[in-house]
C-alpha cells in the first residue's frame, strides 16, 4: 500500500470511536497497518482496523496485547496513547475508586503502554515513536473533571521525562486537543443549541474535528519531525479567550 | 450465573447470513466473543460483499456482545490461517472453530460442470479442511505450553452427504467427505484436548427456501420448526467446554429434534474365508440386499 506512513505498523489506544478512530483512519489512509485496541470491539465496522481487546489498565493485559501484536506485525513503528476521558464529577464527593480509575485510565496507563512499546523500538534499527493525547484540561483549571485534568497534566510531564530518557531511539511527543466534536459532545457540552454556543467562544468558531487532531499525529509520527521530542502540539482553534474581556465590554 | 460460553473465542465462517448469523448470534448471547467471518457471496458463490458480516457484527454489538468481522476466504489456506491469526490476535486465545460456510451449483450429475464440481468441493471440503488445520496447529501449541486448551471443530455435514441429494452430486459428495473428516479429527486431536463433531441442519435458508419451499415454510402458528436458529442451540452446546465427552458424532438438528447419525456399524454380510467365483455373488448380495433394513431414500429421488 502506498502513502507516507507504508509498511508502518501503527496502534492507537482507544482507537474504536472518537478521536482515536479519527487517528487510526488517518493511519490507514497514508499507508499504515494500523491496530486498535479497545476493551470491548465496537458496533461500528472496523474496516482494515485490526482490533486487540485489551483493558490497558492491566499491566498484564497490556504486555499481552503487545506480544500478540508483535507476533503479528513483527514490530511496532508508532504508539498513539489516544485512550482516556472522564464523566463530570464533584471533586468534593467523587469517591477514591472512581479518583483512582480515572488517574489509572488517563495517566498510567499510557505508561504502561508506552513501557510496553518502548521495549520492542529500542530494539528496532528505526526506533519508533510515542505520541499521547493531552488535553487542555491538562493546561488550565479543570473544575468539574479535576482528576482528569490532573492525570492530563501528568501526561504532559511524562511525555517529557520519557522523551529524555528513552532518546535517541525513541521521540516522544504530546498532543493537546482543545473542544472536539465526538460522539461524547452530548455528555460534555450538553445539547445541539449549547454545543453551537461552545462553538462560538472558540476564536477559530468551531469545534475540532478528529481529522484536526490527527493531522497532528501524522505530523509527529513522521521523519519530518525527526528533531521534535519532548514537545506539546496544541491544537484548540485559538483556546479559550479570557472570561473578564467579555464581562468587562457586556 | 457464567453463560454456557463466558468468554470463549469462537470463529463461525459463513455467518453473514442464514445458519451461520444464527450460530453467531446465538454464541455471542452466550457469552462468546465471535469472529464472523464472510465473504458475502451470493447464493452460488459469485461476487464478494463485507457487508454481511459487518452488519452481524453491529447487531451483535449492539445487543451487549463482542464481535469482530473477517472476510478472508475459508478455502484459502493463507486466508484461513489469517482467520485464525486474527482471533488469536484480536481476543488473545482460540476455543472453536464453527465450519458452516458454503454454497450450492445444483446440477444433475450427467451435466455437472468441472469449474461447479471443483467450486462446490473446494469451498466445503477444502474450507472445513483449512480452517481447522490452523486451530488444530494452535491448539498444538497451547498444548505443549501447557495451557490446557479445550478446543472445538464442529463441522457442517448434511442428510445430503449421509444419503445423497438428486441434482447435487458435488454438494452430496463434499458433505460426505465432511463427515469422514470428523472421525479422523476426533481421533487424532483429542491428545491435544480438542472434539470434533459434526451438524447435519435442516432449516429454512437462501440455501433450501427455493427447491425445499413447501417444506420449509413457516406455518401460521405454533412453532416454526425451520427457523435456522432452532439449528444453533446445539452448536452453543457442543462449542463450550461442556461438551468435552462427546466427540467424532454427527447430529441431525432441526427443530426441536436431535438425531445422533452415524455410527457406521457393518451390516449383513457373508464370509466363505476364500476367493469368490464373481458369478457366487450375484445370488449372495441378492440375500445381503433382503437383509439390510430399508435405506433413508436420497433426498428427491423418485
Amino acid at each position: 500500500m502506498s502513502g507516507s506512513f507504508a509498511g508502518a505498523r501503527v496502534l492507537v489506544t482507544g482507537g474504536t470511536r472518537g478521536i482515536g478512530r479519527g487517528i487510526a483512519h488517518a493511519f490507514e489512509q497514508a499507508g499504515a497497518t494500523v491496530y486498535v485496541c479497545g476493551r470491548k470491539p465496537p458496533e461500528e465496522s472496523l474496516g482494515a482496523l485490526r482490533f486487540l481487546q485489551s483493558d490497558i489498565r492491566d499491566a498484564d493485559q497490556v504486555t499481552a496485547m503487545m506480544e500478540r501484536l508483535v507476533s503479528e506485525a513483527g514490530g511496532i513503528d508508532v504508539v498513539v496513547n489516544n485512550a482516556g476521558g472522564s464523566p463530570p464529577a464533584d471533586a468534593a464527593t467523587a469517591s477514591a475508586r472512581f479518583s483512582a480509575a480515572i488517574i489509572a485510565l488517563n495517566l498510567t496507563a499510557p505508561l504502561l503502554v508506552s513501557q510496553a512499546a518502548n521495549a520492542v523500538m529500542q530494539k528496532q534499527e528505526r526506533g519508533g515513536a510515542i505520541i499521547n493525547i493531552c488535553s487542555v484540561s491538562g493546561l488550565r483549571p479543570s473544575p468539574g473533571t479535576a482528576a482528569y485534568g490532573a492525570a492530563k497534566a501528568g501526561l504532559l510531564n511524562l511525555t517529557q521525562s520519557l522523551a529524555v530518557e528513552w532518546a535517541p531511539k525513541v521521540r516522544l511527543n504530546a498532543v493537546t486537543p482543545g473542544l472536539i466534536a465526538t460522539e461524547l459532545s452530548d455528555m460534555h457540552y450538553g445539547s445541539p443549541e449549547a454545543q453551537a454556543r461552545v462553538a462560538a467562544t472558540v476564536p477559530a468558531g468551531r469545534l475540532g474535528l478528529p481529522a484536526d487532531i490527527a493531522a497532528a499525529v501524522l505530523f509527529l509520527a513522521s521523519a519530518e519531525a525527526s528533531y521534535v521530542s519532548g514537545a506539546n502540539l496544541v491544537v484548540h482553534g485559538g483556546g479559550e479567550k479570557p472570561a473578564f474581556l467579555d464581562a468587562a465590554s457586556s | 450465573m457464567a453463560r454456557l460460553c463466558e468468554e470463549r473465542v469462537v470463529i463461525v465462517t459463513g455467518a453473514g447470513r442464514g445458519i451461520g448469523r444464527e450460530h453467531a448470534l446465538a454464541l455471542a448471547a452466550a457469552g462468546a466473543r465471535v469472529v464472523v467471518n464472510d465473504i458475502g457471496t451470493a447464493l452460488n458463490g459469485e461476487g464478494a460483499s463485507q457487508t454481511p458480516a459487518e452488519e452481524v457484527v453491529a447487531e451483535i454489538v449492539a445487543a451487549g456482545g463482542q464481535a469482530i468481522a473477517n472476510a478472508d476466504d475459508i478455502a484459502d489456506w493463507a486466508g484461513s490461517e489469517r482467520l485464525v491469526q486474527q482471533a488469536i490476535s484480536a481476543f488473545g486465545r482460540l476455543d472453536a472453530v464453527v465450519n458452516n460456510a458454503g454454497f450450492v451449483r445444483d446440477r444433475m450429475f450427467v451435466s455437472a460442470t468441472e469449474e461447479e464440481w471443483d467450486a462446490v468441493v473446494r469451498v466445503h471440503m477444502k474450507g472445513h479442511f483449512c480452517v481447522a488445520r490452523h486451530a488444530a496447529a494452535h491448539w498444538r501449541d497451547a498444548a505443549k505450553a501447557g495451557a490446557n486448551p479445550s478446543g472445538r471443530i464442529i463441522n457442517t455435514s448434511s442428510g445430503a452427504g449421509i444419503w445423497g441429494s438428486v441434482g447435487q452430486a458435488a454438494y452430496s459428495a463434499a458433505k460426505a467427505g465432511i463427515a469422514a473428516l470428523t472421525m479422523v479429527q476426533s481421533a487424532e486431536l483429542g491428545r491435544y484436548g480438542a472434539t470434533s463433531n459434526a451438524i447435519a441442519p435442516i432449516a429454512r435458508t437462501r440455501m433450501t427456501e427455493g427447491v425445499f419451499s413447501g417444506m420449509m415454510a413457516r406455518p401460521e402458528d405454533g412453532f416454526d420448526a425451520m427457523h435456522p436458529g432452532n439449528v444453533s442451540p446445539l452448536i452453543v452446546w457442543l462449542a463450550s467446554e461442556a461438551s468435552a465427552h462427546c466427540t467424532g458424532r454427527i447430529f441431525e438438528v432441526t427443530g426441536g429434534r436431535v438425531t445422533l447419525l452415524g455410527g457406521m456399524t457393518r451390516g449383513p454380510e457373508r464370509d466363505i474365508g476364500q476367493r469368490w467365483e464373481p458369478a457366487d455373488l450375484g445370488a449372495a448380495v441378492t440375500e445381503l440386499l433382503a437383509e439390510q433394513p430399508a435405506q433413508v431414500p436420497v433426498y428427491g429421488a423418485k
